[in-house]
């Protein structure tokens, strides 16, 4: 995994699986304007003219640019399929995507009658629509298709440059489905990896704004204003769960077994954080809760240490020193609790219920 | 997560938008370009719940990305240089993209920047005649014209439709957390399945127009209210999930097996209650009714478990137990609120 100390300053962490595909998108780039700029196989500029010799009726786009367009849309558009999906034939819909969109493309450009091309552009519009809006995790290209489409629509063309701009398109596929497919089958093994590192980003963000909420740091918005940034939060952290479990369940069946004891073990974690949260509604006196700041400042920094660990991908013995700290962290709120706190605070059930969810919550990190 | 209906009503008024737009530029634009069918295709898939605050801000990032491309458009004549931005810009985009994939809608604003910025780029920009700056105005009128008239959002409607289908969720999962905790047979499988509906739902379904600042500010307040406490709800039934799965020792429930029983009765009785009063029945919910039983469970845990809280802690059984018992409680006044937010 890629991560420097700047990285890991920056206001934006950066994490393997957007990194990944961001250089992968790179690299598709360069290799399309490596096809555009050195190799023969369009010979027309990617530029029509400058911009002060703009022909007055301009309505086509150049020869190169359906290169450049189809490519480049089409290297984002199946990241969904391929975070969603275990399997390796879903890379093939690239080159799926870019035959169906250079069959539409050379069909649109020579058609010159106006009603046959609104009649045409709605059908595509639709079935496109219902394609994306049923099976979006494979059919979210199907927008960027229907957008060729409606270019070549209003760009008519003869039949050879017509048919140069398929072959472009099929080629454009072709310089995303290779680099996609070395892709997949380098992150295959790693996607487990990344997505995990995903979950436990989110997870310390719940985290931080549970220990926000508790009173670590001041407390500049209204009640409900903070609920909702907290639910959003979590919200996302469940997108992140369920993507995780869902590439588990997925994953080599011989490991079965090892898997389904994960997803118990992911679904147990998110759970205590869950009951960890609900301290944020349960204590009325939130001074409570001020007077045992050191302590939850040093519960709150072993747990981010722990997530960062997690999220990295380290062995679970690399965080065995940091549950320790944890332990004490959590006997040192514990014994605050029992000299000071139980007397002062009328909810000592629920201070009780949360030292004992730390506690439970460190037991599954030892698991 | 789109239902069957709204997938027909958005990809009609795409369809719509897109043809609008042609018989336009085909008759009237004097330019005969794409962007003015164009914009009506990008303007006409504004999300649910803020259509012209999305529209809007969409407009004005095209028109942003159109205005730069005419400064940029000239430094980038050579390929070496339209390489080198695109190289940057595309790392940049598939960057965000895939960092916000999770949850991200379908639509997702970094294709659709590439898309404006790559075809601003790739032909000469626009905004140098008036047709096409006419064309660009006039697309994106239709674009949110249609939006807005074509199938109207009625987020009271469909906030409410969201709600009962969540609402029948979080009590079969409820159900069955009590069902696992008393033993009862057959328990063990119902939990992990509907725990999975609340998580589709919760993820997929949720009525993220509610955060937004452009929303209806009339529905807006009802609506984050319910939302904020139907979030506690899941949170509750999440952590109650933990306990459940406790194995408690049957001698410890006995006492307390027919008021649970009562109690999971009770809260089903109060979201059909809510459940009702969200479809617009008028009913009356009398907060004794759905206290006593509580009252009651609470009552026997005092008189049968150790109140003292350093006698609580020795036993996992024991804390378990009170904390199994404070979420009962919690999720019913919980549910109480909200009965109570939607009689007035």
């Amino acid at each position: 995994m890629i991560t420097t100390s700047l990285a890991k300053q920056a206001l934006i962490p950066l994490q393997p699986l957007p990194l990944h595909h961001a250089l992968c998108t790179f690299i598709i780039t360069l290799l399309v304007f490596a096809c555009v700029d050195y190799f023969p196989i369009s010979q027309v500029s990617i530029f029509q003219g400058s911009i002060s010799h703009i022909p007055i009726s301009h309505t086509s786009i150049s020869q190169a640019s359906w290169l450049i367009l189809s490519s480049l849309l089409l290297s984002q558009a199946g990241l969904r399929m391929e975070l969603k999906v275990h399997q390796i034939w879903p890379v093939f819909f690239y080159l799926l995507y870019g035959l169906l969109a250079a069959v539409g493309v050379v069909v649109m450009s020579l058609y010159r009658n106006f009603g046959l091309i609104m009649v045409v552009i709605f059908f595509t519009t639709t079935l496109t629509g219902y394609a994306a809006g049923f099976k979006r995790t494979y059919f979210f290209a199907a927008w960027v298709i229907n957008l060729l489409f409606i270019l070549a629509a209003f760009s008519p063309v003869g039949f050879g440059l017509a048919l140069q701009r398929g072959y472009l398109i099929v080629i454009g596929s072709f310089l995303v489905f290779i680099p996609r497919l070395l892709f997949f089958l380098y992150q295959r093994p790693r996607k487990l990896f990344y997505i995990r590192a995903i979950f436990y980003h989110r997870l310390k963000a719940v985290y931080q704004l549970i220990f926000y909420s508790l009173g670590l740091s001041p407390r500049f918005l209204k009640f409900e204003r903070e609920e909702s940034h907290f639910q959003m939060a979590w919200r996302n952290g469940l997108a992140a769960l369920q993507l995780l479990k869902t590439n588990l369940a997925d994953s080599d069946p011989q490991v079965d077994l090892t898997r389904e004891a994960e997803i118990t073990h992911l679904n147990q974690i998110w759970d205590i954080t869950m009951s960890l949260a609900s301290l944020r509604y349960r204590l009325r006196d939130d001074s409570v809760l001020k007077m045992g700041q050191n302590e939850l400042q040093a519960i709150w920094q072993m747990l981010s240490l722990i997530w960062d660990v997690l999220a990295q991908g380290n062995e679970k013995n690399l965080i065995s020193p940091y549950l320790d700290r944890l332990q004490i962290a959590i006997q040192g709120l514990e014994s605050f609790y029992q000299s000071t706190l139980q007397t002062v605070t009328q909810e000592p059930l629920v201070l009780v219920l949360f030292i004992q969810d730390l506690y439970a919550l460190k037991e599954k990190l030892e698991l | 997560m789109l239902n069957t209906t709204d997938i027909h009503k958005s990809t009609l008024r795409v369809s719509l938008a897109v043809c609008l737009a042609m018989i336009i530029t085909h008759y009237f634009s004097k330019t005969h370009s794409f962007w003015m069918v164009m914009m009506a295709f990008l303007l006409a898939q504004a999300e649910f719940g803020f259509p012209l605050r999305q529209s809007l801000q969409r407009f004005f990032w095209i028109v942003l990305i159109l205005f730069l491309s005419v400064y940029l458009y000239p430094l980038l004549e050579s390929v070496k240089y339209l390489l080198a931005f695109m190289s940057l810009m595309m790392l940049v985009i598939a960057y965000s993209y895939a960092y916000i994939l999770p949850n991200a809608g379908g639509f997702h604003f970094a294709l659709l920047w590439l898309m404006i910025i790559l075809l601003s780029l790739l032909m000469p920009a626009p905004f140098t005649t008036a047709g096409y700056v006419k064309d660009i105005l006039v697309g994106a009128a239709i674009g949110m014209g249609v939006r807005l008239i074509i199938y109207p959002d009625k987020p009271d409607f469909e906030f409410s439709k969201r709600m009962q289908l969540l609402l029948k969720s979080l009590s079969a999962y409820f159900s069955s957390l009590m069902d696992l905790m008393l033993h009862e047979a057959g328990s063990e499988q119902a939990p992990a399945f509907n725990r999975q509906q609340v998580e589709d739902l919760w993820v997929h379904d949720f009525p993220a127009w509610v955060y937004v600042k452009g929303f209806n500010p009339r529905l807006k307040a009802g609506q984050y209210y319910f939302m904020v406490h139907l979030g506690q709800i899941v949170e509750i039934l999440f952590a109650m999930n933990h306990f459940a799965h406790h194995p408690f020792e049957q001698a410890l429930l006995t006492p307390f097996r027919d008021m649970l029983k009562d109690c999971k009765q009770r809260t089903q009785e109060l979201i059909e209650t809510t459940l009702a009063l969200l479809e617009g029945k008028q009913l009356t919910v009398s907060q004794n009714d759905f206290i006593e039983d509580i009252q009651n469970l609470e009552n026997t845990f005092q008189a049968h478990i150790p109140i003292n809280l350093e006698l609580l802690g020795i036993s996992r059984d024991y804390i378990n137990l009170a904390a199994f018992i404070c979420y009962i409680k919690e999720l019913r006044m919980q549910l109480l609120q909200l009965a109570a937010t939607m009689r007035r």
